[in-house]
């Protein structure tokens, strides 16, 4: 099963999250919709949360959008889409006209000995192939590599198309909460602080330490957007949804990850009872 | 058959580590097993973290490797035909004389693609997609091996005890690796030593003798990638 991490990211204010995708997996997302639409693998999204919150659908629309939006993005950024990935054709016209011009020469040259061959099989050969031959495969390396690219955006078309009907919640993907214990601390932070502004630096500050590196980006913009009090929000806010929810009632007491664990010499001894256990 | 998966001390933090070449999968069942030693049980989070963060770097290699595979075919075609017409023009320029010969040889070669390296990873890289085409799910297990286990306590045991800059602690990780004959993790931090040391790019691939003798002789195909994948930071440490 394909799985995309994404976050909800405790924002100031009770209750209040912003759902994102990360950088690292938005500037995957070309690869990510290759994978999925070739295996027609069912897609599940795991959404770190501090604590599991009380869904009633309103979070499944909001990763739906954010990775609709996502998607959207990368199909209209070449390098994301694949264009500039593998042998890169010529990025310019100057580079280009170079190529068409090599491209002549060599089949002009390939005439020259089809004609002055004499009737020799190898010279013809030869000479047909510099001059039809370099450039019909010239010509299909060209097509080969626009219609992978095409291919990648088209993937990426109907990534939006499904994560679109997800929003809908027909055939959405399965989305799983996973508890973060990471998040649950920054929740914390944010509820500590007097007001606002004080909520986000400190939770900017908390994700250098903690494993939300991938955070840090959303919460300089806020941060940024917050102390210039700019009406429009900078480019990364955009990738985010912003929604209010409770967390739910049965909320359990997340996971330790290993960025609690410290490492130190006193670690678990594996015994022959214990072979079972990997870590 | 299972791949080993490590959660890895790093200098500022942890590093979870797929040793493996992505061309190479043992996709069994539309599935790969990946079986997952690190310092203490992980947690749903973290096996989560790392299937999303391996599938995000598969999502990498399909996107930078993917347009080689998709020239294979018209590559492979244009560097067979353009090495037969070099031959017969020369074969036929020979009785002319030497400067024709050469002149002969010029253009021949500047009708050819430039190296065979993107066609070797134009190769790998299509192997590569049918694997992944058949990869519908990606399973992690606790690692059973109990040699890789003790090794990987040992090595936070190590890395416990290391104090200095993320230069000295890379090299001590790698060392500690090699006199443990534990040849994936001694790479992965070399590789990232050298990154610190001399800026070099982190490609998909690590450097060694072999990788880079290949490289040039064979135009830049890329070495069998290992997937390196990082993880929550260790902030207690």
């Amino acid at each position: 099963m394909a799985s995309i991490r994404a976050y909800a990211a405790p924002l100031p204010g009770h209750g209040r999250w912003a759902i994102g995708l990360p950088p690292t997996t938005r500037r995957e997302l070309a690869g990510l919709a290759w994978w999925w639409t070739a295996t027609a693998a069912p897609l599940r999204l795991d959404l770190y949360v501090a604590a599991p919150l009380d869904d009633d659908g309103t979070l499944q629309r909001a990763v739906a959008r954010v990775l609709s939006q996502a998607a959207a993005s990368a199909a209209a950024t070449p390098t994301a889409a694949g264009q500039a990935a593998g042998p890169r054709p010529p990025a310019d016209s100057a580079a280009r006209t170079r190529h068409r011009l090599l491209t002549v020469a060599i089949a002009i040259w390939g005439w020259t000995v089809v004609l002055g061959s004499g009737g020799n099989p190898l010279a013809t050969i030869g000479g047909l192939w510099l001059a039809i031959g370099v450039p019909l495969l010239r010509a299909w390396y060209g097509r080969a590599q626009r219609r992978w690219a095409a291919g990648l955006q088209e993937t990426l078309g109907s990534f939006v198309g499904r994560s679109e009907r997800a929003a809908d919640l027909a055939g959405a993907p399965e989305l799983r909460q996973v508890p973060h214990r990471g998040l649950a601390d920054l929740a914390a932070r944010c509820a500590e602080a007097d007001d606002d502004t004080a909520a986000l630096l400190a939770l900017w500050r908390h994700c250098a330490r903690s494993d939300l590196a991938d955070l840090r980006p959303f919460y300089a913009a806020r941060l940024a957007a917050a102390q210039v009090n700019t009406v429009t929000m900078p480019e990364e806010t955009r990738h985010w949804c912003e929604v209010e929810l409770t967390p739910a009632a049965t909320a359990t007491e997340p996971d330790t990850p290993l960025s609690q664990i410290e490492a130190t010499a006193t670690l678990p001894a594996v015994g022959p009872e214990d072979d079972h256990r990997s870590l | 058959m299972a791949i080993d998966a490590y959660i890895l001390p790093f200098p500022d933090g942890v590093m979870g580590f797929v040793d493996a070449d992505p061309a190479r999968l043992p996709v069994r069942g539309g599935r790969v097993t990946l079986a997952l030693y690190g310092p203490a049980e992980a947690t749903t989070a973290d096996q989560a973290a790392l299937r999303s963060r391996f599938i995000e770097s598969l999502g990498s290699i399909i996107r930078s490797e993917g347009g080689y595979a998709a020239v294979f075919w018209p590559r492979l075609w244009w560097t067979v035909g353009g090495l037969l017409s070099l031959v017969f023009l020369i074969l036929v320029a020979l009785p002319s004389g030497l400067s024709l010969v050469w002149l002969t040889f010029l253009v021949a070669l500047l009708a050819l693609p430039g190296g065979v390296g993107p066609l070797v990873r134009g190769w790998r890289a299509r192997r590569l997609l049918r694997r992944l085409r058949r990869l519908h799910d990606i399973e992690i297990v606790p690692g059973r091996s109990r040699a890789t286990a003790d090794r990987m306590a040992a090595l936070w045991t190590v890395a416990g005890r290391l104090r200095g800059s993320a230069l000295d602690v890379l090299d001590q990780l790698e060392s500690h690796s090699l006199e443990a004959r534990w040849s994936g993790p001694a790479r992965l931090y070399g590789h990232y030593r050298l990154w610190l040391e001399q800026g070099v790019a982190l490609a998909p691939g690590l450097p060694g003798l072999w990788h880079r003798w290949r490289a040039r002789f064979l135009g830049g195909a890329p070495p069998a990638p290992v997937i390196a994948v990082s993880l929550p930071p260790t902030d207690t440490r």
